[in-house]
């Protein structure tokens, strides 16, 4: 669904990316973890074209995302960071912006504030709700068009564990029951490793781990001796690993 | 067929943007200001100007005109442009909207489109209030005599030809305020434009900026003869040529 091929990217002279070679397979929840500043909204907003990536180094449906932007777009529901909304607008004219955008049926909009659970507060204007409304705001917005793929940037940013559960059900729903391929991004292992099938994880703008969540489960032993700093065999945990390979852990 | 749907759709999203923003407001303010400025001016010192035989249209005109193509205009194109864009710039919204399936290029020209349709309505209201104000010192005052003259075809013919005239100056604070996420600089270069203008008026130089096109138009006359057309065509040609550099500019542009 995504592949990114040996894809580098620097800011003037600072290299922020180095070699990512991506792969998100179809109907998988990709976790793409990393601690802040590691490179993931700049990954993200390279393969929305946001930011221009070097020819051929992005294929998403198995198409260059810098020659056929528009097409793969409309196949692409995407939420940036902080969910963008207008919050002078209502959370249904917020949606309208979206469906216009997208050219999709007007039913639409109905359908995906019951799909997050906002019919009731359509009406309301953005800047009455509260973080975790936003963000499912954020979400309706990615879900317009019926897309294949979802790209989301910290979707449980500043939100409560409540909130996170919820964006969690959602996501699994989502794939699991819509065939959705999520491709979501955060700097917590422990939240994802809850919903995720497979995950990369990236530091420094280099690719360290990447497959399927099981398979760093399964690799949990080889990682004992390395992670374990106090030279007691405790059971380490995959958070243990994630700060490991970031070099988080103090 | 695509290109006018991508269009539509830009139009219609920025229709709904626009819904309870100050935009439409400041459309309505600035002209009203000038028109109410020179009739507060009028009908407390017209006697000094007004009188048997002399067509007072004439005289109160001239100040609404002249103030606004002087003065308020490319204030209020620097403010709205940047009101405008700070609809986009304030909730960091053109990630999300170079994100969508829409050309770059029609996000751009829609929004030039509906800050050129603003200032249209500007000028409509221009129009209408300077003829609504002379009308009520024709009431108020009527030894005046603003009943007994009018002044309608000039005054609506130079309130379109001024809004053409400034089109260049448009599209210039169109991409300023879209190319800088700061409401300071497209709002400062529209303020020191002005007074730039108001400084070197009468000088050569001065008819090459379009912020001055609108007051060059009217080369200080009330008769269409004398208008200067030239900056009309000008300003259209400045006005495509910026929109589409512009747009260009901005669709090459990396949004972080």
């Amino acid at each position: 669904m995504i592949e990114t091929d040996q894809l580098s990217y620097a800011y003037g002279n600072r290299p922020v990316l180095h070699q990512i070679s991506l792969q998100v397979p179809a109907g998988s929840i990709y976790g793409f973890l990393g601690p802040n500043g590691s490179g993931k909204t700049t990954t993200i907003r390279l393969l929305l074209g946001l930011i221009h990536a070097p020819t051929q180094r992005i294929s998403i449906f198995g198409q260059d995302i810098r020659a056929n932007r528009l097409s793969v777009l409309r196949k692409v529901g995407a939420l940036i960071e902080t969910p963008t909304v207008y919050p002078h607008l209502s959370g249904r004219e917020n949606l309208e912006i979206g469906r216009l955008a997208r050219d999709a049926s007007a039913g639409q909009v109905d359908r995906v504030l019951e799909m997050v659970g906002l019919t009731h507060d359509a009406r309301r204007k953005v800047s009455d709700y509260s973080l975790g409304m936003r963000q499912r705001l954020g979400i309706a917005l990615a879900l317009l068009g019926d897309p294949e793929l979802l790209i989301l940037d910290e979707p449980t940013n500043g939100l409560d564990p409540a909130g996170i559960r919820e964006i969690r059900r959602l996501l699994v729903e989502l794939s699991q029951f819509h065939g959705k391929t999520v491709f979501i991004s955060s700097h917590l292992l422990s939240e994802m490793e809850k919903m995720v099938t497979h995950v990369g994880i990236i530091h420094e703008g280099r690719l360290l781990f990447q497959g399927l969540i099981g398979q760093l489960r399964a690799e949990r032993g080889q990682w004992q001796d390395a992670v374990s700093t106090d030279g007691q065999h405790t059971d380490i945990t995959l958070e243990d690993i994630f700060l490991h390979l970031t070099n988080s852990r103090k | 067929m695509s290109t006018f749907n991508d269009l539509y759709r830009g139009l219609a999203m920025e229709k709904i943007k626009i819904k309870r923003t100050f935009v439409i407001w400041l459309a309505l303010f600035a002209p009203a200001f000038v028109v109410i400025t020179a009739f507060v001016a009028a009908y407390t010192d017209g006697d000094r100007f007004y009188g048997p035989g002399i067509n007072p249209w004439v005289n109160f005109s001239g100040h609404v005109l002249v103030g606004w193509a002087l003065f308020v205009f490319p204030i209020y194109v620097a403010l709205q442009s940047a009101l405008y864009a700070a609809v986009e710039h304030n909730n960091r919204a053109f990630g999300y909207l170079f994100s969508l399936p829409v050309p770059k290029w029609s996000i751009y020209a829609s929004k030039l489109l509906v800050l050129t349709a603003l200032v249209g309505l500007s000028h409509v209201a221009l129009y209408g209030f300077a003829e609504g104000a002379g009308w009520l010192l024709g009431v108020l005052k009527p030894h005046y005599g603003f009943q007994h003259y009018t002044l309608r075809e000039v005054l609506s013919r130079a309130a379109l030809w001024m809004f053409l005239a400034g089109w260049g100056m448009i599209a210039i604070q169109m991409y300023v305020a879209t190319r800088f996420s700061s409401f300071i600089i497209p709002a400062g270069i529209g303020l020191f434009a002005t007074m730039a203008g108001a400084i070197s008026r009468g000088f050569a130089a001065s008819r090459f900026s379009p912020y001055l096109w609108p007051i060059c138009f009217l080369n200080n006359s009330l008769e269409l003869k004398d208008w200067h057309y030239l900056y009309v065509l000008l300003s259209i040609a400045a006005y495509v040529t910026c929109a589409v550099a512009g747009g260009m500019v901005l669709s090459r542009k990396n949004i972080w």
